[in-house]
């Protein structure tokens, strides 16, 4: 018995001799498949990572080309090249759009991606590419290659721009400057004074006509009905000439009616004697012959003062009203359909100074009632200093101020500013801030600076052209996302 | 004797399998080993093709040129390419470049019309590079390049022609950036065994093309 026992332990342990090779045997190529797999898993990471940079950079140079006049193909070709140049060679690659032209070009209502019928459209490109992920380990059991695939969204996005144009009288001044005693300074004339370039613009007042027709042309660049426009002037008083639409020949006839602003009333007499001033707002002045001089009122005038002195303040003749334009732009973007993801925009013009503000009061300090020129009435032409609102020494620079942080920190618009003239450029004895610089294009640059955008000095208006095409091509690099 | 000796080797087989198993403990940790060097290469791999992705992206939007003052005429604003480096190392993370082991961002720009393209920066052939503006002091507020005092400049793989090669002439004019990263990979285990087949540091190379709108031919872009 115990000889049975002894023999097959010894056969018992002679079987078990190469058992721990099998095992590793098998345990090797387990291990060898799970290396491979993830080397292979890495591979596919790589080619993913790969394919997703080049439909991102597809879909963000399509997305460029949603522009006025696009056509489906320059899209195509934009978005493929940028593939290519990102090491994807897919000829089946796909670029849709919301209501493309065709079934492959348009982007698959159950993406959810497009708005409805109903809805504003949106400058939406989807890119839909495939690639091959080439394996190093799954080749030994006949796969080769592993197919991906991916897709990027990009948009373009629709552009709000509420343009703030200056209308004050300085506006006819002439581009060159005309002499005084010129006819066409006079507003009441050359605002309906027919226009020999271009007869659809109401008037021929310049450089106003200079700035209508830039401000037309930028029009013309944007994308209707993607885009909408709003147009303000401002004055002594802001006014909303257009609220945001989207329809082009609305805009430009809105815009190309615009008209200086003419003052209130007309006196006659150059003592102001004979001459009405409701309220002491500017009027025209005329001498006996008839010439014209320019916007008056007693406030401003010490001859006229002993006639008016009920209207000892300069606050209600003053006609650079820069912060209501401000405020009544960054207002214009609460008025519904309010587009949160459009690119809220505003433009500034001017050719002067701050000079004018009110809320229940008119913000002109005593101290600046004496100013003339630069630093203006109503500017204590320190630009180093701001006062609180509510102080007594807030003045219409202060709220120009204010204005651009609303539009730029409230509302959070990109804001370009453009000073027209030499005007801008003047620098105010008062001012204490450094490097010395023109009292209106401090502001200017301030606004800019605060409101992501840009500011543009023209020395004059045949710049204008040039500045708001650079406007546009600013704007054109912020729109895909 | 040395029949009676193999035959003693033969028949003694205690620790066959302790053998074995270190064996096979070897193997398995080699190819362990294999894994986790090659997770890191793949995990620092994707960081870099990220930071060139994002640095390109992040700049997509940016205004590369400005007008002279002097001259009238449009230059590379240098800012630009500063911040497109901040941002692809900043993205990189935390992968981090040192210029003095040979690693290097390299940016260009291409505006191209049809058959005709431009390479910016102006004068710079072989586009513009971290390691020969490292002194800039934009950088200096937003990194640290204490590792980069030696560096020596790399060159950028494309040719002006290779980019024009792979541009359809017939598309609408475009601005193209480029932005590469060199990057040289430790190995993370050092492990000689690798050392002696595999280069240590592994140079690592990504690139990402992405449009460029103000580097647009003219006509301006409109939006």
């Amino acid at each position: 018995m115990s000889n049975l026992i002894r023999s097959s332990k010894k056969r018992l342990s002679k079987r078990e001799r190469g058992q721990v090779l099998i095992v590793v045997a098998f345990a090797i190529v387990g291990i060898i498949a799970v290396v491979g797999l993830s080397l292979d898993v890495g591979l596919m990471f790589i080619e993913n990572a790969r394919l997703r940079r080049a439909v991102d950079a597809a879909a963000l140079a399509a997305a460029l080309q949603f522009r006025e006049g696009y056509l489906m193909s320059e899209l195509d070709m934009s978005a493929r090249e940028f593939l290519r140049l990102n090491g994807i060679n897919d000829p089946s690659a796909l670029v849709q759009v919301c209501n493309g032209p065709d079934y492959d070009h348009t982007i698959p209502v159950a993406s959810g991606i497009c708005p409805g019928p109903s809805e504003m459209g949106r400058k939406l490109v989807r890119v839909v590419a495939r690639g091959t992920a080439y394996l190093a380990f799954m080749p030994v059991i006949g796969i080769d290659s592993a197919p991906i695939a991916a897709e990027a969204t990009s948009e373009t996005a629709s552009v709000d721009v509420v343009l703030v144009l200056d209308r004050s009288d300085s506006m006819t001044w002439g581009d060159p400057i005309l002499p005084i005693g010129d006819p066409m300074r006079d507003p009441s004339i050359c605002n309906y004074a027919v226009n020999p370039v271009d007869a659809s613009y109401q008037g021929y007042c310049r450089p106003f006509f200079e700035v209508k027709s830039a401000a037309v042309s930028f029009v013309e660049q944007l994308y209707f009905p993607y885009d909408r426009v709003a147009v303000v002037t401002f004055d002594k008083d802001p006014k909303i000439r257009l609220h945001f639409s989207n329809v082009k020949g609305d805009i430009i006839s809105t815009i190309k009616g615009l008209m200086v602003y003419q003052g209130e009333e007309t006196g006659t007499d150059p003592t102001g004697i004979n001459a009405i001033y409701p309220a002491g707002n500017p009027s025209r002045w005329y001498d006996p012959t008839g010439v014209y001089y320019g916007l008056d009122c007693p406030q401003t005038d010490p001859l006229l003062q002993a006639f008016y002195p009920n209207y000892p303040s300069p606050a209600p003749c003053t006609t650079t009203n820069i912060g209501a334009g401000l405020y009544t732009a960054g207002v214009e973007y609460n008025i519904p359909p309010v587009r949160k993801n459009s690119l809220w925009v505003v433009i500034l013009l001017t050719d002067g100074v701050a000079n004018a503000g009110y809320d229940v009061n008119y913000f002109c300090p005593i101290s600046t009632w004496g100013n003339s020129d630069i630093p203006p009435k109503c500017n204590d032409g320190n630009s180093a200093t701001r006062h609180a609102s509510g102080s007594a020494d807030y003045d219409a620079e202060d709220f120009a101020y204010a204005g651009a942080d609303f539009v730029a920190d409230s509302q959070n618009a990109l804001l370009f500013t453009i000073g027209l003239g030499p005007k801008v450029t003047q620098i105010s004895p008062a001012d204490t801030a450094l490097p010395p610089k023109g009292l209106g294009e401090r502001f200017l640059q301030y606004a800019a600076d605060k409101g992501n955008g840009a500011y543009t000095f023209a020395p004059d208006s045949a710049m204008l052209l040039q500045v708001f095409k650079e406007i546009a091509r600013n704007i054109a690099t912020r729109l895909a996302h | 004797m040395i029949k009676r000796f193999f035959s003693r080797i033969k028949t003694n087989k205690h620790g066959q399998s302790f053998v074995e198993l270190m064996l096979v403990t070897l193997i398995l940790a080699l190819m362990l080993s294999g894994v986790v060097e090659f997770g890191y290469l793949l995990n620092s791999y994707l960081k870099v093709l990220d930071g060139t992705r994002e640095g390109a992206r992040y700049s997509n939007m940016g205004i590369a040129f400005e007008i002279d003052p002097f001259s009238g005429l449009y230059v590379s604003r240098q800012d630009f390419y500063v911040y497109t480096a901040i941002q692809t190392m900043r993205v990189m993370s935390p992968v981090v470049l040192n210029g003095n082991r040979g690693d290097d961002i390299v940016i260009s720009v291409f505006t191209v019309a049809g058959s005709s393209i431009v390479r910016w920066p102006e004068g710079l052939s072989d586009g513009w590079n971290l390691c020969e503006n490292r002194l800039d002091p934009l950088l200096s507020t937003d990194l640290s390049l204490s590792d980069w005092n030696t560096c020596s400049h790399r060159h950028s793989h494309f040719t002006t022609a290779q980019v024009l090669a792979l541009m359809d002439a017939s598309a609408p004019g475009s601005g193209v950036l480029l932005v590469e990263v060199y990057y040289n990979y430790p190995q993370i285990l050092k492990l000689p065994v690798f050392e002696q087949v595999i280069p240590d540091p592994i140079l690592l190379y990504t690139y990402s093309i992405m449009p460029l709108s103000s580097a647009e031919p003219t006509p301006t872009p409109i939006p």
